[in-house]
């Protein structure tokens, strides 16, 4: 792939790409090199993808995943898991709107569970839409959001309701 | 207890709406619903103030990178702890055509193996070239990607008859690669040495991990060839399922 073209997609996807490390990470240097980071690794899927909307797709899929393991990471290296709010609250609403309390609470998610959760809490898909994007069955989706839900009840020292 | 996901738009589709990337029902829909909910206009807002603030502070530092997008982002990550070698460094794609393994990776890509080198001096940070002279105290990281295969033993002979592992670091046998298919930044960096003359890096993939005794022969056989024969011997004999090589030169201090 010749460079001219490398930051051609990277100017056309870039903004994208950057925007879902921001939301995930909340820094704005290390969505920056998120955002680097990923399109190396994505950039032979989206100079391939017939249309904006496929490259999307993979951004979210190949994105998502590393920048939960990016928060994972700094949360185990920096952050007491007593930050959490007391009321883990899992609730699609609140984590929607609220991008921290989403990073704090899903970030601690098992990996492939986490990724499930913040697609279809804290971005709002259906649950189709993130069987598609990430390439697993509906069920699958459904079963890792009732894993999520009872940890993030564990986390808050009670029992699913 | 947990809410079903509410009826909002998703990221995605905001996304998807900025790039004009939707068909014209549903950007129709997608807009229609952002007119009446205060909640996703204002996730819409904030996706487009990412956006400006990557047009606007990331990619004109991108636009500076001399080839391709580096791994390392603007604030190069150069802190991180640099291993202490004694020998030189690498780096740069080479291609070695092998069979695709049998079963597909995730994010399977097409084409060799590969091991590329970025180095780092004062405040620029380069794509190194094939043959490309580096200075002593030049800072360098390894990119590889291994066609899926998951062991990845990256080692390296010099003139002075030098013979390296440098990924794992010092290690006997491969590494395991944390993600298949994908170009993957080995950590840390090295730092060059002032020994002149070639070094030849090699990325040896596998199924299994290859020994570092396994190859050690291989390497010395090449080094007792002396710097041409660095220069210009590419494979290894060694029962990798794919390998790639790099040649720099390490120049006088």
């Amino acid at each position: 792939m010749s460079e001219d073209r490398l930051h051609s997609l990277y100017r056309t996807y870039g903004p994208a790409l950057y925007a879902r490390c921001r939301q995930i990470l909340g820094d704005d240097a290390a969505a920056a090199d998120a955002a680097q980071e990923t399109f190396l690794r994505l950039h032979r899927q989206l100079d391939r993808a017939p249309d904006a909307h496929h490259a999307l797709a993979w951004i979210y899929r190949v994105a998502t995943n590393y920048c939960l393991n990016q928060a994972r990471d700094r949360r185990r290296r920096a952050v007491p898991v007593g930050d959490l709010p007391e009321t883990p609250g899992v609730d699609a609403e609140r984590l929607l709107e609220s991008r921290d309390l989403a990073r704090r609470l899903i970030s601690t998610a098992p990996p492939k569970v986490a990724e499930v959760a913040w697609l279809h809490l804290a971005d709002g898909m259906t649950q189709d839409e993130v069987a598609q994007v990430l390439g697993i069955s509906r069920r699958t989706v459904v079963n890792r959001l009732a894993d999520f839900h009872r940890h993030a009840h564990a986390l808050a020292g009670r029992p699913p309701s | 207890m947990m809410n079903a996901a509410p009826s909002h738009v998703s990221s995605l589709k905001l996304d998807a709406l900025a790039m004009d990337a939707l068909s014209p029902q549903e950007r129709d829909a997608t807009q229609a619903h952002l007119d009446a909910c205060l909640t996703c206009r204002t996730r819409a807002e904030e996706l487009a103030s990412h956006r400006r603030h990557f047009t606007a502070y990331v990619l004109p530092r991108a636009d500076r990178l001399p080839t391709r997008v580096s791994p390392w982002g603007p604030r190069w990550r150069w802190w991180a702890p640099a291993l202490a070698l004694s020998s030189a460094v690498v780096l740069l794609l080479v291609l070695v055509a092998v069979p695709r393994p049998p079963e597909e990776p995730q994010y399977a890509l097409k084409g060799g193996a590969a091991l590329q080198l970025f180095a780092h001096r004062g405040e620029r940070t380069w794509k190194v070239e094939e043959g490309e002279a580096l200075a002593p105290g030049d800072q360098v990281r390894f990119v590889v990607e291994g066609l899926g295969l998951p062991y990845v033993l990256v080692v390296s002979v010099d003139g002075a008859g030098q013979v390296s592992t440098y990924f794992p670091f010092g290690g006997n046998e491969s590494g395991l690669l944390p993600s298949r298919g994908m170009p993957l930044e080995i950590p840390g960096s090295v730092v060059l040495d002032n020994a002149p003359g070639p070094e030849r890096v090699f990325a040896l993939f596998s199924r299994k991990p290859l020994s570092f005794e396994s190859v050690a022969p291989a390497l010395r056989e090449l080094s007792s060839g002396g710097a041409d024969v660095i220069r210009d011997r590419a494979r290894l004999p060694v029962p990798a399922g794919a390998q790639a090589s790099f040649l720099f030169e390490k120049t006088q201090p």
